[in-house]
């Protein structure tokens, strides 16, 4: 069970982190042209097509002794932020971060750029617009972000093997701990933990398309915002 | 009040250009008038700093923008009401007035003041996407008022509406600028609106995917002269200013308006209780004038003014357009060529306007 909670523990870290980082990134992408937004729409959108492992190939490499993240583990006397819960969270928000920045991107784009513009000519500087008009109107699109960000992570595997390993209570998620109990024939644990996941990840698309068909049939038709539910 | 503007701005598909010093002598309702896709909205937009533009823009003593620095919009006290009211959606009534209520220093006083003078007291719980077209603009209208700008701009913001929410906000804007002392730029492509409501007309113009400001005058002054671009509507119309007759003058429902030497007499229907003012303004539709050698008296047209005609232009459609001066003022009338030969009307003549319509605007 160590492992479900440390799985829990990572998902909600790095969904954090993701919404954080995802809403500067998807209202520039929404609503800036700029040179080089192909390229960086790209590379966001990456992990949805890389193979796992060779993303986790890179970042074992960027995040061990002698790439950027060594330097940075040396920082507080570590070697390496490779087979660490860092290292995990780390490779968690760029492995989902597509699934958290498309759906913003998309309810950015639905609101549009007006609402703010109101906001300006009522007063309101751009983070105050921000806060109090563009947030409460994309919250459909920020469940949505929040739901597949989280679920994703739960049910991430190749990049965890290949950056963490299977460190119980340091690295040992849930699918790694899944797979070493299929391995040594222990199928009850297996079973246990397989179900316990599949529930959840069920109850929580489940929610994202109650959410999205409310929006969508709901009386603010015309502020259904809960985009990017389109990735599913 | 003056608004200096000097900018350009660069879109796809045209150049705005405008080099205009805009003066209110008093508060009152400039109208910028043009056909759509001329640029009317572009321009408020620049003016609230919404568009990138090259150039000036100085209201009063206050740089808004020059070469050195660029006030954003929400540091200008400059507020705008937009095409379809753009309420907030995640925000009830009450709430989006508090929106720009608590961001402006506007007093509570004031606040009770506009929400009763646009008649949404009763709506201040009710959702947006509860409102009808006509209560969305009302409560847009306040939501502006409420930042206290210096300047309020209007973008065609009744363009989006059927007639009866129309003529039921009209009055509302009317009143708008002298209460609230208050100028107003206000964007139309409606020459009704323009009737109703100019003092100003500033006309601008697109030409070879150039947008200027060609003229820029007071409303009487553009409606002087028999070539200007409202006469080619159908809807062209003049305007007669006169003093309404107080209260003991009512008969039979009857409003009685003295123009210099002549009068009129109104359907009491339209006179509003807050015209406290003697005077009012009087819009008339040119095809609601027919013309008469003698002065019929076996008529049920209730309004035969006498004049003098001082213009004819034929008109390609079969018609011709007719400015008649009466009590040093000018009316027009729209009539079949047809008819101006069979009465062989000729510039001097002393005919008479019989008038079948004539609405209270201001």
């Amino acid at each position: 069970m160590d492992s479900l909670l440390l799985t829990l523990k990572l998902a909600f870290i790095s969904t954090c982190i993701l919404l954080i980082i995802s809403t500067p990134i998807a209202w520039l992408l929404a609503h800036k042209q700029f040179r080089g937004k192909a390229f960086i729409e790209a590379l966001i959108a990456l992990p949805l097509v890389l193979p796992p492992t060779v993303l986790g190939f890179y970042l074992l490499i960027a995040l061990g002794p002698d790439g950027p993240g060594g330097w940075v583990a040396g920082l507080w006397g570590d070697r390496t932020l490779a087979f660490s819960f860092t290292g995990l969270v780390i490779g968690s928000v760029i492995y989902s971060l597509p699934f958290v920045v498309q759906p913003l991107q998309s309810g950015f784009i639905l609101i549009g750029a007006q609402p703010l513009q109101v906001a300006a000519t009522l007063r309101a500087s751009f983070i105050d617009g921000f806060k109090h008009v563009i947030l409460p109107l994309a919250k459909p699109a920020y469940i949505t972000a929040a739901t597949l960000g989280f679920a994703h992570t739960l049910g991430e595997f190749g990049v965890v093997l290949m950056i963490g390993g299977n460190i119980p209570n340091e690295t040992q998620v849930v699918s790694i701990a899944i797979f070493e109990h299929v391995e040594t024939m222990n199928y009850s644990s297996a079973h246990s933990l397989s179900g316990i996941l599949l529930i959840l990840s069920f109850t929580m698309l489940a929610m994202i398309y109650r959410n999205r068909s409310r929006s969508l049939n709901g009386k603010h038709k015309s502020t259904n915002t809960s985009g990017g539910s389109g990735l599913l | 009040m003056k608004l200096t503007l000097n900018l350009k701005l660069n879109k796809p598909s045209f150049q705005l250009s405008v080099h205009q010093d805009i003066h209110w002598d008093k508060p009152g309702i400039h109208v910028i008038f043009g056909e759509s896709g001329c640029g009317k909205s572009h321009l408020l937009r620049s003016i609230c700093g919404l568009e990138k533009i090259d150039g000036q823009i100085q209201f009063n003593d206050t740089v808004w923008q020059s070469a050195k620095k660029i006030t954003p919009t929400h540091k200008r006290n400059v507020s705008m009401v937009f095409q379809d009211g753009q309420l907030f959606a995640h925000l009830n009534v009450l709430e989006n007035l508090n929106f720009s209520f608590k961001r402006s220093s506007c007093t509570k006083d004031e606040f009770d003041l506009c929400i009763n003078q646009l008649n949404i007291q009763h709506l201040l719980k009710h959702e947006v996407n509860d409102l009808s077209g006509g209560e969305r603009q009302r409560v847009a209208i306040a939501r502006s008022l409420l930042s206290k700008p210096d300047l309020l701009l209007m973008d065609e913001p009744l363009a989006s509406l059927d007639w009866k929410s129309k003529s039921e906000i009209l009055p509302f804007i009317q009143r708008l600028s002298q209460v609230w002392n208050l100028p107003i730029l206000y964007v139309t492509h409606s020459i009704d609106e323009v009737m109703e409501l100019a003092d100003h007309v500033i006309l601008l113009e697109k030409k070879n995917g150039m947008a200027q400001i060609v003229r820029c005058a007071p409303l009487m002054d553009i409606l002087a002269d028999i070539n200007n671009p409202f006469n080619q509507h159908p809807n062209a119309s003049s305007i007669l200013l006169g003093n309404i007759k107080h209260e003991g003058y009512q008969q039979d429902g009857l409003h009685k308006v003295s123009l210099a030497e002549q009068f009129l007499y109104l359907t009491n229907t339209n006179i509003h209780s807050t015209h406290s003012s003697q005077s009012v303004r009087l819009n008339i539709h040119a095809s609601d004038v027919s013309i008469s050698l003698s002065h019929a008296m076996d008529s049920s047209i209730l309004n035969i003014l006498h004049g003098k005609i001082i213009e004819i232009k034929h008109e390609p459609s079969g018609h011709c357009l007719i400015q008649l001066e009466v009590d040093n003022q000018i009316i027009l009338s729209r009539i079949s060529t047809y008819s101006a030969q069979r009465l062989n009307l000729k510039v001097g003549m002393s005919v008479f306007a019989q008038i079948k319509a004539v609405a209270l605007s201001k």
